[in-house]
C-alpha cells in the first residue's frame, strides 16, 4: 500500500528521521515511539505538509509526480492542531470537505458523531484542546481517502469521544477499505481494533517489531 | 524584578522584533532609502515649527504604539504565553516598572527618531516642542504599560472582539480566500491600516501631482511599483500564517491553478481600497484601460513577491536586497517605456513558475 524509499527528513541539517526502505501493507497499523522520536514529522511528510528527501508512493500514486491525486488518497489529523482562532470550525471544515470532494451528508454525519456540530459555528479561539482535537479528527475522515494518518488520536479527548473514534476507524476500515496509521506513545486498546503491524520509531529510523 | 523583566523581554520584546523584522526593514527603506540625513533634519525643523505637523507626527507614533499594544495583547491572550500571568504575583510597583521598560524597548523605533528631534529642538532653542516630545514618549510608554497591566489583571480574551462583530461573522460562512483577510483584520489591524493608508496616499499623491507637470503614464506606473512593494509585509505575514495556522492546506488536493487563483482573489480583495482611490482620482488624461493595466501590474508585483517566499534558504537580508534591486530594475524598465502589460505578464509568469517549482518544497523556519 505505502512504499517508502530513501526517505530522509532533516531540520537545520539535523536528521530527524530516515528510512531506507519500508513497505507498509494495507490494514490498521500502530506507529509507536517516545516523545520527539519523529512520529509527527514522519506523518506530516507522508501527508505532503512538509517536504522531505526520497520517494513515497501510496497505492501506486507518487507524491511528487501526481501531487493532487496523492492528496486525495491521504488524510491526516495532527496531534496538536493549531487553527486560526477567529475562524469558525465550520468555515474550515466545509472548505476541507469541498477540497476533498466529500460526499453529501458525510460532513454532517461525522460532525454529529463526534459532537462537533454542537460548537462548530463559534470561533475556534473559544474551544478547549479536546474540541480542537475533534475538529482535526473530523477533517481526517472527509472524502474518500485510502490512508488516514492519526497522530496521537486519543490525547485530550474524553472516553466517549475516544469510543466514537474507535468505531469510526473500524467502520472506515471494514466498510470503506480505508487503511490507518495510528501514532501513539501509549498502548492502544487492542481489543477494540484489529491492529496489523507495529512499527517502532527510534534512533532516527522506523522498523517493524 | 530582573527575572520578571528578563522573561518579558525574551517572550514579548524579542518575539515582536522577530515577527516584525520585515515591517521594520521596509519602513526603514521607505524612510531612509529615499531621504538623506539633511532632508530628515529639514523635516524635523519644520515639524518643530509647525504644530499641525507636530500633531501628525504624534498621531503616527500613537498608531505605532497601538500596533505594539495590540501585539502585546495578542501574545498575552495566547495559550503558550499564559505563564506570563504569574507576573500578577509581583508587587504592583515592580510590575509597572517592568511593563514600562518593556514598552520602552518595544517603542525604540519611534523613540530613537524622537531623540534626534529632541536634540535638534534643543539646538534650535525650541524647548517647548522638545519638552512635548519627551512628554508624548512618556505618555505612550505609560499607557502601553497600563494596557499590559489591565490584561494581566483581567485575562478575558473572549471579550476582545465585540459581541456584535462575533455575531455578524457567525451568521456567514467565511470563504477560504477571506481566511487571510480576516487574519489581517482580526490579528494585524494596525498593519492593515498602515499599509492601506500608505498605498492609498501614494496613489492619491501621484494622481494629484500628475496634472501639475508634463508627466505621462510612466509616472503612475512608478506609483504602482511603490504600492506593490508596500505589500511585502502582507506577503510575509501570509506565508507565516499559512505555515503556522493552516499547514493542513498543503494536504488538500488542490491543483496549482486553484491555489494560484486563491491567492489572486485574496490580494484582489485587499486591493479594493486602491481601486476605489484610482476610480475616484484618476487624472482626466489617463484612460480607465490604463487604470486596469496599472492594477494588474500592482497585482503581478504582489503575487511575485508572495511566491518568492516559497523559495527556501534565502535569508531575510538577501531577500530584501534582491527585492530592492528587482524594484530598481522595474523602475528602469518603466522609464524605458516597456508597456505595463508586458511587465505584468513577465512578473505573473515568473511568479507562477516560482510557485510551481517551490510550493511543495517550501518550509517555514522561525528566525
Amino acid at each position: 500500500m505505502l512504499k517508502i524509499r530513501n526517505f530522509s527528513k532533516s531540520f537545520n541539517n539535523h536528521k530527524i528521521i530516515g528510512v531506507e526502505k519500508l513497505d507498509i501493507p494495507e490494514g490498521i497499523h500502530w506507529i509507536k515511539g517516545v516523545n520527539s522520536s519523529g512520529k509527527s514529522t514522519f506523518f506530516r511528510s507522508l501527508a505532503g505538509i512538509i517536504p522531505f528527501d526520497g520517494e513515497v508512493e501510496l497505492a501506486g500514486t507518487d507524491i511528487r509526480k501526481d501531487p493532487v491525486a496523492y492528496r486525495f488518497l491521504i488524510n491526516m489529523s495532527e496531534a496538536e492542531p493549531l487553527y486560526p482562532d477567529y475562524l469558525k470550525a465550520f468555515d474550515l471544515i466545509t472548505f476541507i470537505a469541498e477540497a476533498k470532494k466529500a460526499e453529501a451528508g458525510q460532513l454532517d454525519q461525522l460532525a454529529e458523531a463526534l459532537g462537533v456540530s454542537l460548537y462548530w459555528k463559534k470561533p475556534m479561539g473559544t474551544y478547549s484542546s479536546g474540541m480542537l482535537k475533534k475538529v482535526s479528527l473530523l477533517t481526517a475522515f472527509l472524502g474518500k481517502p485510502h490512508l488516514i494518518l492519526l497522530d496521537e488520536p486519543l490525547i485530550t479527548i474524553d472516553e466517549q469521544s475516544a469510543g466514537v473514534v474507535y468505531e469510526l476507524i473500524k467502520d472506515y476500515h471494514e466498510n470503506k477499505a480505508v487503511n490507518f496509521l495510528l501514532s501513539s506513545h501509549q498502548d492502544f486498546r487492542l481489543e477494540r481494533l484489529s491492529l496489523g503491524h507495529t512499527y517502532l520509531v527510534q534512533n532516527q529510523t522506523i522498523a517493524v517489531i | 524584578m530582573k527575572s520578571l523583566l528578563n522573561i518579558f523581554n525574551k517572550s514579548i520584546v524579542a518575539e515582536y522584533y522577530r515577527q516584525n523584522m520585515v515591517f521594520i526593514f521596509v519602513l526603514m527603506l521607505f524612510c531612509f532609502g529615499f531621504l538623506r540625513a539633511i532632508e530628515h533634519i529639514t523635516i524635523i525643523k519644520l515639524i518643530l515649527r509647525l504644530p499641525a505637523l507636530m500633531l501628525l507626527t504624534f498621531i503616527v507614533w500613537a498608531v505605532y504604539a497601538l500596533k505594539v499594544s495590540l501585539f502585546n495583547l495578542r501574545l498575552l491572550e495566547s495559550r503558550q504565553y499564559e505563564f506570563l500571568y504569574q507576573a500578577r504575583l509581583f508587587p504592583l510597583a515592580k510590575r509597572l516598572a517592568v511593563f514600562c521598560l518593556v514598552m520602552f524597548n518595544l517603542l525604540q523605533l519611534t523613540f530613537l527618531y524622537s531623540l534626534a528631534m529632541i536634540k535638534i529642538g534643543i539646538d534650535e532653542k525650541r524647548y517647548g516642542p522638545a519638552g512635548l516630545i519627551v512628554l508624548i514618549n512618556l505618555v505612550l510608554i505609560i499607557s502601553g504599560a497600563l494596557v499590559m497591566e489591565y490584561r494581566i489583571r483581567m485575562p478575558n480574551p473572549e471579550k476582545l472582539l465585540p459581541r456584535t462583530f462575533q455575531s455578524v461573522f457567525s451568521k456567514f460562512r467565511t470563504p477560504s480566500y477571506l481566511f487571510f483577510v480576516r487574519y489581517l483584520s482580526a490579528r494585524q489591524p494596525v498593519l492593515l491600516l498602515i499599509t492601506k493608508l500608505f498605498s492609498m496616499a501614494v496613489l492619491l499623491g501621484f494622481c494629484y501631482l500628475y496634472p501639475t507637470d508634463d508627466y505621462d503614464e510612466r509616472f503612475l506606473a512608478i506609483a504602482g511599483l511603490l504600492v506593490g512593494a508596500s505589500h511585502i509585509v502582507f506577503n510575509q505575514k501570509y506565508f507565516q500564517f499559512e505555515h503556522l495556522h493552516l499547514g493542513l492546506l498543503r494536504n488538500l488536493p488542490l491543483g496549482f491553478g486553484k491555489r494560484y487563483s486563491g491567492y489572486l482573489i485574496t490580494y484582489a480583495v485587499l486591493l479594493i481600497p486602491e481601486l476605489l482611490v484610482l476610480i475616484k482620482n484618476l487624472p482626466g488624461e489617463v484612460s480607465y484601460v490604463f487604470m486596469i493595466q496599472l492594477l494588474i501590474f500592482i497585482m503581478s508585483i504582489i503575487l511575485l513577491m508572495h511566491h518568492l517566499h516559497y523559495v527556501n534558504g534565502i535569508s531575510k537580508d538577501a531577500f530584501m536586497q534582491r527585492l530592492f534591486f528587482g524594484g530598481i530594475g522595474l523602475f528602469l524598465l518603466i522609464m524605458f517605456k516597456i508597456p505595463l502589460l508586458v511587465l505584468s505578464g513577465v512578473l505573473l509568469l515568473a511568479g507562477g513558475m516560482v510557485f510551481r517549482k517551490h510550493f511543495y518544497l517550501s518550509e517555514y523556519h522561525e528566525e
